[in-house]
């Protein structure tokens, strides 16, 4: 690995941990500017573009990807199947870092972030909005108890990894509830634009096509994590485990393009497609990205047993879901043109670099692999 | 509410009837005939303060405008959009030539059924029982949720602050005299009154002119479930930025799924426990018969 010597340290590190220092610097920056000077100079979203990227990517790409956390806690811990155990640790810990920086874009995100607890006593249960944020932060501290075994066998606190280990399948369980509650309510959030929304990607079906394309890239996730990670730390990659995550991940994502489909047939909408619109050019590339060709990769012989292709495969999945959020949340909306100023990008790719920075310490400093 | 006007069994009420049969299974702290926040002690709807604009009688003197600023101590300076420093607006639609076509005044509707309200995840805005669709600054997280949720693009930011709220008409719900944009009138114009007496009064003009106004109908009565802001236009309703809305409130396009969260929360958690239960005896037998 190439590394460049840091002065202030003494020592070397590797290039990509020093890029990624900097851009998490840069972002904490970008926030901070928007905590003390506001959005005026540093964001592009207006009163006819109330939502833009921190929204969209931030949160919805966000919450999607982590995904895999809850899909593996269940597959794991409440379907018993023992062969996916060495790669919980890393998933729910993905995860988990995922939701923090979920929460710590929508302090950016919104006006008044020193009043984000009035969610807890000013609650509007006709509002999607209220369920996600409630769901959001009950199953963000959920992961941090599924994740503190591997913390607290590091730290030998024996005493709490037992009650921990008691709790756990009841709070697994409250995981996997939560997650299908607000991983679905994410496109209800969109059901009250009925006017604003392109009618491509508006539709009643929103919450279930929210909650199937969680899963998917959940399951790509998991997949790009797994193969990735093995390669940086050049450790020997799971065939098998990464075979069956590639199996789930094909089947979710023709039940994506079937539930799509069926919902365009039923609404008589399927033209709207080939309309040639920039709507519709966005609609086809994203279904082509995240479903199309990493179905046909998947469903290829020769490639499906291919750890290069699944990694492929996985990687589109991810590019797909990206597209569709972004699609969802900017696309297809009705108002002025909107793009992200370039200290709301930085705020977005720093909190992601922060992501990988610490999933990195992790790896060096707490026992991910060793099965519990 | 619609039922109140003799109506047939709306998809609303149907809505309705299912929640509370679903709100049986509603978490602890759930309210559960509550499928509308709006519909809770509710005045009857032709009680409901409310505005009739007349299009073809304004002249666009925008004296509303100024009446508007003062009462809400907002900047006295002319803007040509609402804004949070701007409530209400009168715009100036021309045909190519530069002709004028009509005139439009922005503001608020105070819809029957406020998708904002429905939205906002901590209540910082609701419908009083006479009609005005009021906010409570001291809620607000700033979400902008409310922003997105209005069809008529209404509700503001103030983008100026680095901790913002929203700003919008409340309909000066507070003033002894009513809206203060309709005293300030000279035409009469903008009348503010009841809904119901307004309906009336914009039906008697209709009926009084056939073929003067826009579809001889009323904008607002049904829109989205009904406004408190009523428009007549000789102009089509699209030309003067009203956007065509069918006649279901929009939080009703939400609510039936907020209504199965209960269903998912029982039923992936007990279908979850099943599972576990049924897998776990099998991995032990497994375990046993290789040991």
């Amino acid at each position: 690995m190439t590394t460049i010597s840091i002065p202030l340290l003494k020592r070397r590190l590797p290039v990509g941990t020093v890029v990624l220092v900097i851009l998490f610097g840069l972002g904490i920056m970008a926030a901070l500017f928007r905590w003390v000077d506001g959005f005026q100079r540093m964001a592009n979203i207006s009163d006819s573009r109330p939502w833009g990227i921190w929204i969209s990517f931030d949160l919805l790409v966000g919450v999607a990807i982590s995904a895999g956390a809850f899909l593996l806690a269940a597959t794991v811990h409440i379907f018993h199947i023992e062969k996916y155990r060495p790669i919980l640790r890393p998933a729910l810990l993905t995860g988990f870092l995922g939701y923090v920086l979920v929460i710590i874009a929508l302090l950016v995100d919104i006006g008044q972030p020193q009043r984000i607890w009035h969610m807890l006593i000013y609650q509007n249960l006709h509002s999607p909005l209220f369920e996600v944020g409630m769901c959001v932060m009950t199953y963000t501290l959920v992961l941090f108890i599924e994740f503190s075994p591997s913390v607290l066998e590091r730290l030998k606190w024996h005493g709490v990894l037992k009650i921990i280990e008691k709790i756990s399948i009841p709070v697994v369980i409250l995981g996997i509830t939560l997650s299908t509650m607000h991983q679905s309510s994410l496109g209800s959030l969109f059901l009250i634009v009925p006017y604003k929304m392109h009618p491509l990607w508006y539709t009643a079906w929103l919450p279930l096509i929210f909650l199937v394309s969680a899963i998917a890239v959940g399951f790509g996730m998991v997949i790009f994590e797994s193969v990735f990670s093995s390669w940086i730390y050049g450790e020997q990659p799971r065939l098998d485990i990464v075979r069956g995550l590639s199996r789930g991940l094909l089947i979710t994502l023709i039940v994506l393009f079937a539930v799509k489909t069926l919902e365009l047939l039923i609404a008589g909408e399927i033209g709207l497609v080939f309309q040639g619109s920039l709507q519709s050019n966005m609609f086809i590339l994203e279904t082509l990205v995240g479903i199309l060709l990493p179905v046909g990769i998947l469903l290829t012989r020769k490639y499906r047993e291919d750890l290069t292709w699944i990694f492929r495969a996985s990687l589109l999945s991810i590019l797909g879901l990206i597209l569709n959020r972004l699609d969802i949340g900017l696309v297809s909306m009705a108002g002025e043109p909107y793009m992200p100023h370039i200290l709301e990008v930085a705020v977005t790719v720093g909190l992601f670099s922060g992501g990988i920075l610490v999933f990195g310490l992790a790896k060096r400093n707490l026992p991910l692999e060793v099965a519990d | 509410m619609a039922t109140q006007n003799g109506k047939r069994l709306s998809r609303r009420d149907f809505l309705k009837l299912a929640g509370t049969g679903a709100s049986g299974l509603m978490l602890a702290g759930a309210a559960p005939d509550t499928v509308h926040a709006s519909s809770e002690g509710q005045l009857p709807l032709a009680e409901h303060k409310a505005l009739l604009y007349d299009a073809t009688r304004c002249l666009g003197c925008r004296v509303c405008e100024d009446a508007c600023r003062h009462y809400n101590n907002l900047p006295h300076e002319q803007a040509d959009d609402l804004s949070g420093s701007n409530f209400t607006v009168v715009k100036r639609y021309e045909s190519e030539d530069g002709t004028l076509v009509s005139y439009r005044k922005y503001q608020c509707m105070h819809c029957v059924d406020p998708a904002c309200a429905s939205a906002c995840p901590v209540g910082a805005l609701h419908k009083l029982e006479d009609g005005p669709v009021v906010y409570d600054g001291d809620k607000c997280i700033g979400c902008r949720y409310c922003m997105q949720a209005c069809a008529f693009g209404v509700p503001r930011y103030d983008w100026s602050l680095a901790y913002p709220l929203i700003r919008k008409c409340e309909l000066c719900y507070q003033r002894e005299a009513g809206a203060a944009c309709a005293e300030a009138c000279p035409r009469q114009v903008l009348l503010f009154g009841k809904r119901g007496e307004l309906l009336e009064i914009a039906k008697g003009r209709i009926a009084a002119e056939p073929g003067k106004y826009f579809e001889d109908r009323v904008y607002g009565e049904y829109e989205a479930g009904g406004t408190s802001v009523l428009i007549l236009s000789g102009v089509p309703f699209e030309a003067i930025g009203l956007p065509s809305l069918d006649e279901e409130p929009i939080p009703d396009r939400t609510q039936w799924a907020l209504n199965i969260v209960p269903l998912i929360f029982f039923g992936v958690g007990g279908g979850m426990a099943a599972v576990y239960r049924r897998t776990k005896k099998r991995s032990e037998g497994q375990e046993e018969a290789e040991s």
